[in-house]
Formats: structure tokens, C-alpha cells, sequence
């Protein structure tokens, strides 16, 4: 049996006071939901000491602790909603999206309102009141879609792994994607920011 | 002819999954003739480069000034120490 990690070299309660807000701000805005966040960052620092000695060193402390917040942010949300009722999510898949589509579009499906021209998406990435907006947008969006958006393109979580985590099917996962771009995009253009 | 709202869908999920051939082609086609799918893909791409790149720089997404409270960081310390304790188990 291979000797067990020098554990006494391990610090978490330095990973804690230098890592701990960052991680935190991270999950917050993953799962929005505190109790989900501060799980996350528990269940990452203890997974962080579990592989410690697989961690080479070569990315940065807080990248290294930042990939594997991501899983854990996952698990932790998947944990909480079993631990709740489903009624938020049957929330996004009511008729909700029926809706907010004939509002989008005409009888044949098209534009019912003409989409603005946004400009040089490389300026708006540095414009400070685009990601205002993105923020009150994304504050703006149903919880349980906001999440599944943040897996997906945030952290940039493979739709199968996603799928197989959260147990909803893959249409299921499309469709909650699909709003939530919807209901971003027209938030953003509602916002003067450009 | 594919509808615009038809193309909404698929170019969302293009970011999620890979079109078939005939999908492409319909897409392409519409793409052509309609500003307004166009435009609306470029939206598309700027929120996931937007995304991306809070993902690597998360502080330009939610609350910069949230932090972990002092019940969790006591919660999750005496976690850790329990853990490096050799247990993984409640005291
Ligand atoms: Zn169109």
C-alpha cells in the first residue's frame, strides 16, 4: 500500500482564508442559492485534500480548486433538489414558453419584432454595462433554468453529464437551455447598455 | 422553409448537441435570407463568449461583495479538520 499523503503539509484552513470568498462568489453564482454554494465549497475543499497529492502544482492553486468546484457545485445542487420539492421545476416546463414564443413571433414564426444590431460582440465583452446588464438579466431568470444554464455555459459541463447528473432527459435539457437564452436575449436588448 | 422560430431552436441547441446534415443545410439556407436569425446568432455567440469567459473570471458575474459567512467557514473548518483527523464521520 502506497504511503498515505503527507496530510500535516496540507493546508485548508490557508485554501480557506485565501480561496474561501472566491469559491464562494463562484458557487453563489452557479446555483444561486447559498446553502448550494457554501455545500459546494465544503464538499470542494474536502475533495481538494482527498486528491491533493494527484495536484501537481501546474495550474494555479485556485484554478486547481476551481475545476474541481465545479463538479461539486453540480452535485450540490442535484442534492438539493431532490431534497426539495420538484415544484420549481415543473415551474419551467409549464406553458410558460407557449407564451413568451407568441410573443416572439407571428403566426408563421417569424420576428414579430425586428432583433437590434448589438454591434462588435469583442467591445460590448468590455463594455462595463454589458455585463451589468448580463448580471440583472441572469438575476432575472427562474432559478432552476439559471442553473442548468451556468452547467452548460459557464462552466461549460457536457450536455450528457449534465443530463445524467441532474436525471432530466436530453429534449428536457434543450428546451431549458433554449429559454434561457431566449428570456436573456430579450432581457439584454430590452437593456439600453450598448 | 424553415420558420425563424424553427431557427432559434436549432441554433440554440447547436451549442448543445451536433445538427444533422439536413439541419445544417436549413439553417444555412435561412441564415441567407434572414437578418434577424442572424442577428439573433450573433447574440447567441456573444452571450456564450460572455459566459465563457466568467467562467474563467467569475468575478464579473453576481455579487462581488458576497462572502461566506462565519457560521459556514467554522462549519466547513471543522469539517476539514475532522477529515484530516483520519474521520470522516460526525464527532
Ligand atoms: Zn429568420
Amino acid at each position: 500500500m502506497p504511503n498515505p499523503s503527507p496530510r500535516s503539509l496540507l493546508d485548508p484552513e490557508r485554501w480557506l482564508q485565501e480561496h474561501g470568498n472566491y469559491l464562494y462568489r463562484y458557487a453563489l453564482a452557479m446555483a444561486r442559492n447559498e446553502e448550494i454554494a457554501e455545500d459546494a465549497v465544503q464538499e470542494c475543499l474536502l475533495a481538494a485534500l482527498e486528491s491533493a497529492e494527484r495536484y501537481q502544482g501546474g495550474a494555479s492553486e485556485r484554478t486547481w480548486l476551481t475545476s474541481i468546484l465545479r463538479n461539486k457545485v453540480c452535485d450540490a445542487i442535484r442534492r438539493h433538489s431532490r431534497e426539495t420539492t420538484m415544484a420549481q421545476a415543473e415551474d419551467v416546463f409549464g406553458e410558460h414558453g407557449e407564451e413568451e414564443d407568441a410573443a416572439r413571433f407571428n403566426r408563421r414564426g417569424h420576428w414579430a419584432v425586428p432583433l437590434a444590431d448589438w454591434g462588435d460582440p469583442a467591445r460590448s465583452l468590455e463594455n462595463k454595462r454589458f455585463w451589468q446588464a448580463l448580471n440583472a438579466c441572469l438575476e432575472r431568470l427562474p432559478p432552476r433554468l439559471a442553473q442548468l444554464f451556468m452547467l452548460r455555459e459557464l462552466a461549460g459541463m457536457e450536455t450528457e453529464n449534465i443530463c445524467q447528473e441532474m436525471e432530466i432527459s436530453s429534449t428536457n435539457l434543450w428546451t431549458m437551455l433554449y429559454r434561457s437564452r431566449m428570456g436573456l436575449r430579450q432581457c439584454l436588448e430590452k437593456n439600453d447598455w450598448s | 422553409m424553415l420558420s425563424c422560430k424553427d431557427v432559434t431552436h436549432l441554433a440554440s441547441e447547436s451549442r448543445d448537441r451536433e445538427l444533422g446534415a439536413m439541419e445544417r443545410m436549413g439553417m444555412h439556407m435561412h441564415l441567407w435570407i434572414c437578418k434577424g436569425c442572424r442577428r439573433f446568432t450573433q447574440h447567441m455567440e456573444l452571450l456564450g463568449q460572455a459566459m465563457r469567459m466568467a467562467g474563467k473570471e467569475p468575478e464579473r458575474i453576481g455579487d462581488p461583495d458576497a462572502r461566506l459567512s462565519q457560521e459556514a467557514g467554522d462549519r466547513i473548518r471543522s469539517a476539514l479538520q475532522r477529515r484530516l483527523n483520519g474521520g470522516g464521520t460526525q464527532d
